[in-house]
Order: structure tokens, then C-alpha cells, then sequence
């Protein structure tokens, strides 16, 4: 047991290294391990899926609520969530209720049109594709980046009661009022009716909380792509039925990814994410095994 | 390509100089900090505020000839929005140590709108919602399993709100047993965020090493 | 004074807070008030941007006093001040340039984003007249101005085609936010994951029963969150009787869906009811520490 005093002193930096060798070393060294998804996941995934609920065309609204900090966690939900709308036929209008969250989207953004556009002539073939879908996919027409604006409740509240004033044009200057994304059938103003589906990429106030708040205006169904931190939060969301589903983190990206059969960072991340996590299951037992030897050394120097 | 190249090189070496700050902190960590606070606030000023918002929906508005495209350049001027330009100047006075009251008018327009919406968002979305959440059936017929698992909510709900109640003492048979079990649940609730915060953690250390194997080194696909 | 300074604040938010709140309840029956309620929001957003244009100049402002001074660590505030004002300048004339915007010469060598989003690539145009899409006809040049073999030509949207000037420009803001903004910023927040490790293995103690559950929760939702959590069970699965009840996953989804959620509900309930108690006292103006000290 004197062992696991000695380990208690320790330096930190050598916890560093271990923890740090215990990401490196399956990123460089990959295997895979099985991802089953989960409830609120799946949840999601059967909704865009849905041709009743979201009909091939419908404009959804994708606000990414976060910063590069988080980029590791959302990016890759984001990215499988966007590919799936792609190949659904559906119209993403990204918007952002963080100051960095339009750069997050156009990066997305991009990610995803390039990996459809791509896969487009393979995913047609197997028949995974809406027979809506066109092989190149255009600014303005089929998605949009409409960057960030102040406010946040402020913000959505302003959306609920004219969708367009606040966005008269979208994050490169180009007037969003000739885009073709916004243009309704009817030829009425495009309004948070119009819209299917809203997701928020969130990273902590501002989010979804916003959306959640003005539901009662907006009345459109919500779900939302989270970080690992505010998966306790969020679920009772779920369970109160506000939200119709959710990615958690890096594993909810995963499952996503697992789910429109399209492995990406999500998954790739699984093995080092295990590793590092039995890791530090290690550290606590190590020092907890530490503790009850001080306590019974102090105990036999009493006794 | 060659921006690419650059911006990689830049990053990966942003990034080893923040790692430094693991060993202790050095000139190299501080001096990838202050240069990061620096750019950010610059890209808050340029793009984020002033492009992404105060052109479009504030300049935009007042003289849509210069500032707006397209159709919106044909406009009619809405001169009302001058008032909220205004206001907002009127921030700027903070920093005089005289006039720093005038933005006072500012944070009472703001803080009022902002408390009026959140009294009613928060009792009809937070509020009315969670407590409908716990108001389940203690018994559903032929699935004892889910009858247990709604006991298990009701109770923690009721028992957790008993503990955050702090205007009388933890005591007594009742309030004192229930504020126990209110604590349990607690503690249930916390390990399973501490659970989630090292996965969030080590997450986006992950993406910080994909970054310098993959994107930098090439040692990963 | 005094009204003015402080009087006057107070019934703003007053007035403003129960405008809000009475349109909530009035619906389309005080029409005046509801018009008021879709348009104090939009005021508020551009208000808000202001804030951060405070944020900024409240930087350089410090930062430029610690140069004057040459207090310690003055040298830092200079690369502070250095990466403010690059970033700003460059962000501002960027994000100027559809405003200039002038119709593309024919035979003019432009630049466009690439795939990676970062970098550049030459074009030349072919056809500056835009076609019933808005695209004009352009193809894609080495950077000699030489047509690249084995590629066609192309129709883009003009407004994505920049000079070299505003190219470069264009590069050198992506060096910097890609470069060092974004990247310096995901390596702070993941210098945490160490922290959290160290912090775990030398503070994390199981003095008690309630540390014990905190404990067995957090493994539990440790290992059922990753695909390891799945092995785990398959050799659990093997223990009798209860073993094929022991699915790691399945036991922390019924965490997090019914003790944890519980708990959750009910700080959520207690925090919305004391944020509904200090917005009230904010609009009745019994809170007034928004408004800054005397003065």
C-alpha cells in the first residue's frame, strides 16, 4: 500500500503525460469500437428522416451557438446533421446567437456540402438520396449563412415577430431578400412559420434556452446538438418533451455519424475518448486507494 | 495553399505555446494569450460588430444607397433607428469618470426590456414546464419497472426542492429525512455532470491532437 | 440631478419592463403595446453591439496606459495592442468590400476561396455579364495567368471573385483567425482536460457515503457515454442472474433520465423562480445595482 503513497506526491506534469499519451497514442494507433445510439439521438435522426414532418424543401433553422473552444464537440454533430438535411433535401438557414458562431457555420457549412456533393453520385446510386436532390447545392438557394446577431432571447423574439428584418443581409453582405431560399410559393414574406426544424448548437447560455424560451411564439419543434457539460441540463428538456432530440458531445456525434452511415471525427474520437476515460477512472481510484493507506498508517501510528 | 500552410504552421505553433503553460508559466504561454486577446477583441470590433451587425441592421437602415445591396439599396430610410443609435452612444460615456451616469439610460432600457420578457419566458417555459415533468404516475399498470423509475422522479424532484429550501433548518423527522434523500439525488445528479464535464474536457483535447497529428504533422489521416 | 440621474433610470426600466410583460397578457387587444413589443427588441440589438465596441476600446484603452507607464509586463500590452489593431484593420476592409463593388474587366486576373475555405486560387474572367442566375464565366488560371490544364470553365456569383490586394488581405485575416485566434482559444479550453485529471487523481476523496455516490454515478456515466462502456458489459453480462441486467449504457440513460434529471428539474425550478424574484425587483426598481455607484 506504500505504493500508493508514494504515487499520491507525484508531480502533476507526469499526470499530464499520461493523460496526454493516453489521446495520443489511439490516435495514432486506431481501433475500432462498436457505437450504439442512443434514444435522443436516434430520436432526431427518425425526425429529419420523417418525409411528413419535414417534407423535401422545408427550411430549417441551424443556430450554432458556439466557439472554437467547443468546435471539437459540435462540429462534428453539425456537420452529420447538415449532410443529412442535404441528402434529405431540406434547406438549412444557419444563423448565430454567439459573436463567433457564423465562422462556425460557414465552416460547417462547407464541410458538409463538399462530403454530399462528393458522395452525391454513390449515395444515388444506393438509393439514400430524396428524389429531390440536386448533385451541386448553392449559396443562397439550397442553404444559407446569415452570420451573428446581438441579443440572443432579444434576438429569437425579434426573429418570431419578422424573420427577415433582422437579417437583411447575410454574413458576406449579399441582400438576402433576392435569395432564392427565402422565397415562399405564395409569394408571402418568409416568416418563423415557414421554418421546419430548429436546432441550436449550443455551448451554454444563449442556445437553445432562447429558443426554448420564445417556444410558445415560434411553436416550432426544437432539438439541439450539446456539449458534454450541459448533457444533464438538456435532458430534462427531453423529458419534459421541449426538445424532440439531441446530440450530447463527441459520443452524440458519433452516433449521428453512425446513424447516416458517414464515420467522421465523431467516431474517430470514440477510442481515444474510452482510453482517456479509463485513464482518469484510474487516477481516481489510484488516489483514493492512496488515501485509505494514509488513513490506516495514521491509524496503526495511533493505535 | 500556401495560406493554408501558413495558417497550420501559425496554429500548431499557437498551440504548443499555450501547452507550455502545462510545465509552468513562461513567456512563450503569455505571450500567445496576449496576442489572442488582442485579435479576438480586433475581430469583435471589425467583423463581428460592426459587419455582421451595425451595417446591416443599423447603417444599413438609416442610408440603405451606401451601405445596403441589392434590393434593400432601394429602401425607404428608417430614421426612427437613429434613437437605439443613439442610445447606444451613449454607452461610450463610461468612460469619462464625470458623465459616466448618462449611460445609465442605456442599461435601464436594456435591463428592462430584458427582465420583462425573462419574468414571462421563465414561469411559462422553465417554470410550468419542469413542474408538469415530475407530475407523473406513481403506478403504470403492468410495467412495475417504469412504476418505480416515475417514484424515483416524483421523489427526487420533491426532495431536492426541499433541500433548496433554506428558510428553515434541515431538521425533524420529515424535513430533515427529505432533505437527506434530496442530497443523495444531488450527489447522483453532480457525479453524473462530473462524469460529462471530463468527457467534454477530453473531448476537445482530442480535437486539439487531431489537430497537430492530422492537420499539421500528417501523421494521421 | 438626482432625478436625472437616478430617478429617471428607474422609471425607464419600469415603464419598459411592463411593457413587456403587460403586451405578453394583452395579445391583439392594445395593439399600440404589441407594436412597442416587436420594436424595443430591434432596438435592443443594435444597443447590445455597442457593448462590445465598449468591450474594445476599454482594452486598448489598459493596455495602451501599461505601454505609457512601461509597467511590468508592458512588452505583452504591445503584442496586445499590435494584434488588436491588425485584425481590426484588416476586418474592416474585408468585410468592406462588396461595398466597392465593381463589375469584373474581362481578361482580369481575380482571385476566389478555395475548398479549404482559407486559401485563394486564380481565375480569369471570361464573361463578365451575369447569365439569368447571376453567375458570370471565368476559368482557372496557375499563378502565372497560364489556363490550368485539365480543368473547364466555370460560372460563379461575380461577388466572390476579389482583387489581389483584397485576396491577400483576405489571407492574412484568415492567418490570424484561424491561425491564432481559433486555435489559441481551443488549446486554453483544453488545457482543462489536464487540469480535470490532476484535480481527480489528488482531490477527488470518498470521505463519505454521499462522495460514494457521487463517485459510482460519475464511473457509471463515464463508461456508459463511450463505446468501451459496451465491453464493459459483455463481461459483465456473464455474472449470474443479474449480469444481462448490468448494461452500462442502459443504467446511465436511467440516470440521467430519472435521478439526475430529477435533481436537474429541480435546481432549474429554483433558479427560474429567484430570476423571476430579481427581475421583478429590477422593474420595481427595489434592485438597482445595474445603475452603477453614486455619481
Amino acid at each position: 500500500m506504500n505504493i500508493f503513497i508514494k504515487l499520491k506526491n507525484l508531480d502533476r506534469r507526469w499526470v499530464f503525460l499520461f493523460v496526454a499519451l493516453s489521446v495520443i497514442i489511439p490516435l495514432l494507433f486506431p481501433f475500432a469500437l462498436p457505437v450504439v445510439p442512443t434514444k435522443a439521438v436516434a430520436n432526431l435522426h427518425k425526425f429529419i428522416e420523417n418525409a411528413e414532418a419535414l417534407p423535401e424543401g422545408t427550411r430549417c433553422f441551424l443556430s450554432f451557438d458556439f466557439d472554437p473552444a467547443s468546435e471539437p464537440e459540435l462540429k462534428p454533430s453539425a456537420v452529420a446533421i447538415l449532410v443529412h438535411m442535404f441528402r434529405r433535401n431540406l434547406k438549412p438557414i444557419c444563423g448565430a446567437n454567439w459573436p463567433v458562431g457564423g465562422e462556425m457555420a460557414e465552416v460547417a457549412l462547407v464541410e458538409a456540402a463538399n462530403a454530399y456533393m462528393s458522395t452525391y453520385e454513390d449515395m444515388k446510386a444506393q438509393g439514400k438520396l430524396a428524389p429531390g436532390c440536386k448533385p451541386i447545392i448553392e449559396r443562397g438557394v439550397d442553404y444559407v449563412n446569415l452570420g451573428y446577431k446581438t441579443g440572443a432571447i432579444i434576438h429569437v423574439k425579434a426573429l418570431c415577430n419578422d424573420f427577415m428584418y433582422p437579417y437583411p443581409q447575410d454574413r458576406d453582405g449579399n441582400s438576402t431578400a433576392e435569395m432564392a431560399i427565402f422565397r415562399n410559393p405564395d409569394g408571402r414574406r418568409f416568416a418563423m412559420s415557414d421554418v421546419g426544424l430548429i436546432i441550436s448548437f449550443t455551448a451554454g447560455t444563449g442556445g437553445i434556452e432562447t429558443f426554448i424560451s420564445m417556444a410558445g411564439e415560434h411553436k416550432r419543434p426544437m432539438a439541439a446538438g450539446c456539449t458534454s457539460v450541459n448533457i444533464p441540463r438538456f435532458t430534462t428538456y427531453l423529458q419534459s418533451g421541449q426538445l424532440i432530440g439531441m446530440t450530447g458531445g463527441l459520443p452524440g456525434a458519433a452516433e449521428y455519424e453512425t446513424l447516416i452511415e458517414r464515420p467522421g471525427k465523431g467516431c474517430a474520437g470514440m477510442t481515444p475518448q474510452s482510453i482517456a476515460h479509463l485513464v482518469i477512472m484510474l487516477f481516481i481510484i489510484f488516489g483514493n486507494l492512496a488515501y485509505i493507506a494514509e488513513q490506516r498508517n495514521e491509524a496503526k501510528k495511533k493505535g | 495553399m500556401t495560406t493554408l500552410l501558413i495558417t497550420t504552421w501559425v496554429g500548431a505553433l499557437i498551440t504548443l505555446c499555450c501547452f507550455t503553460f502545462l510545465i509552468k508559466d513562461n513567456p512563450f504561454y503569455r505571450f500567445a494569450e496576449h496576442l489572442f486577446v488582442g485579435v479576438s477583441a480586433g475581430y469583435y470590433l471589425s467583423t463581428i460588430s460592426f459587419h455582421q451587425v451595425l451595417k446591416p441592421n443599423l447603417l444599413a437602415k438609416i442610408w440603405p444607397t451606401y451601405f445596403a445591396s441589392g434590393t434593400a439599396a432601394e429602401a425607404t430610410p428608417e430614421y426612427i433607428l437613429i434613437i437605439p443609435g443613439l442610445l447606444g452612444l451613449l454607452m461610450l460615456f463610461r468612460f469619462s469618470s464625470n458623465l459616466s451616469w448618462v449611460s445609465r439610460f442605456t442599461v435601464a432600457f436594456v435591463m428592462g426590456v430584458s427582465t420583462g420578457i425573462a419574468v414571462v419566458t421563465s414561469a411559462e417555459q422553465y417554470l410550468i414546464p419542469q413542474v408538469k415533468k415530475a407530475i407523473v404516475p406513481l403506478i403504470v399498470s403492468g410495467d412495475y419497472f417504469g412504476s418505480f423509475s416515475n417514484l424515483v422522479l416524483v421523489v427526487g424532484t420533491v426532495s431536492c426542492l426541499f433541500y433548496f429550501f433554506f428558510s428553515t433548518e434541515h431538521r425533524g423527522p420529515v424535513f430533515g429525512n427529505v432533505a437527506k434523500v434530496g442530497i443523495w439525488y444531488l450527489m447522483i445528479s453532480f457525479g453524473a455532470a462530473f462524469g460529462a464535464t471530463v468527457m467534454g474536457r477530453i473531448s476537445l483535447l482530442i480535437g486539439r491532437f487531431n489537430f497537430l497529428l492530422s492537420d499539421w504533422l500528417h501523421l494521421i489521416k | 440631478m438626482i432625478f436625472l440621474k437616478r430617478t429617471l433610470p428607474l422609471i425607464i426600466t419600469f415603464i419598459t419592463g411592463m411593457i413587456m410583460i403587460v403586451a405578453f397578457f394583452s395579445g391583439e387587444g392594445l395593439p399600440s403595446i404589441k407594436s412597442l413589443e416587436s420594436t424595443l427588441p430591434k432596438w435592443i440589438q443594435i444597443i447590445m453591439t455597442f457593448t462590445m465596441v465598449l468591450g474594445a476600446f476599454s482594452l486598448l484603452r489598459i493596455n495602451l496606459q501599461k505601454i505609457s507607464r512601461k509597467a511590468d509586463g508592458w512588452g505583452y500590452s504591445l503584442v496586445l495592442i499590435i494584434g488588436f489593431l491588425s485584425m481590426a484593420f484588416l476586418g474592416f476592409i474585408t468585410g468592406s468590400w462588396p461595398m466597392f463593388d465593381k463589375p469584373l474587366t474581362n481578361g482580369e486576373i481575380y482571385y476566389v476561396l478555395c475548398e479549404d475555405n482559407v486559401s485563394a486560387r486564380p481565375i480569369r474572367v471570361i464573361d463578365n455579364l451575369k447569365d439569368k442566375e447571376g453567375k458570370i464565366k471565368v476559368e482557372y488560371v496557375d499563378d502565372k495567368g497560364e489556363k490550368l490544364a485539365d480543368t473547364e470553365s466555370a460560372m460563379i456569383p461575380p461577388d466572390t471573385a476579389r482583387t489581389r490586394n483584397m485576396s491577400y488581405a483576405n489571407s492574412m485575416q484568415q492567418i490570424l483567425f484561424v491561425g491564432v485566434f481559433k486555435n489559441a482559444q481551443s488549446t486554453m479550453f483544453s488545457l482543462l482536460a489536464f487540469f480535470v485529471a490532476s484535480a481527480s487523481f489528488r482531490a477527488f476523496r470518498i470521505k463519505s457515503k454521499e462522495a460514494g455516490l457521487l463517485m459510482g454515478s460519475a464511473f457509471i456515466v463515464m463508461l456508459g457515454n463511450v463505446s468501451i462502456g459496451s465491453l464493459v458489459s459483455q463481461i459483465l453480462a456473464y455474472i449470474p442472474v443479474i449480469g444481462p441486467y448490468l448494461n452500462i449504457a442502459d443504467i446511465k440513460e436511467w440516470i440521467m433520465t430519472y435521478p439526475s434529471s430529477a435533481a436537474q428539474s429541480a435546481i432549474l425550478i429554483g433558479a427560474m423562480l429567484g430570476y423571476i424574484s430579481a427581475s421583478m425587483k429590477i422593474i420595481f426598481g427595489v434592485e438597482r445595482s445595474h445603475l452603477g455607484g453614486e455619481g
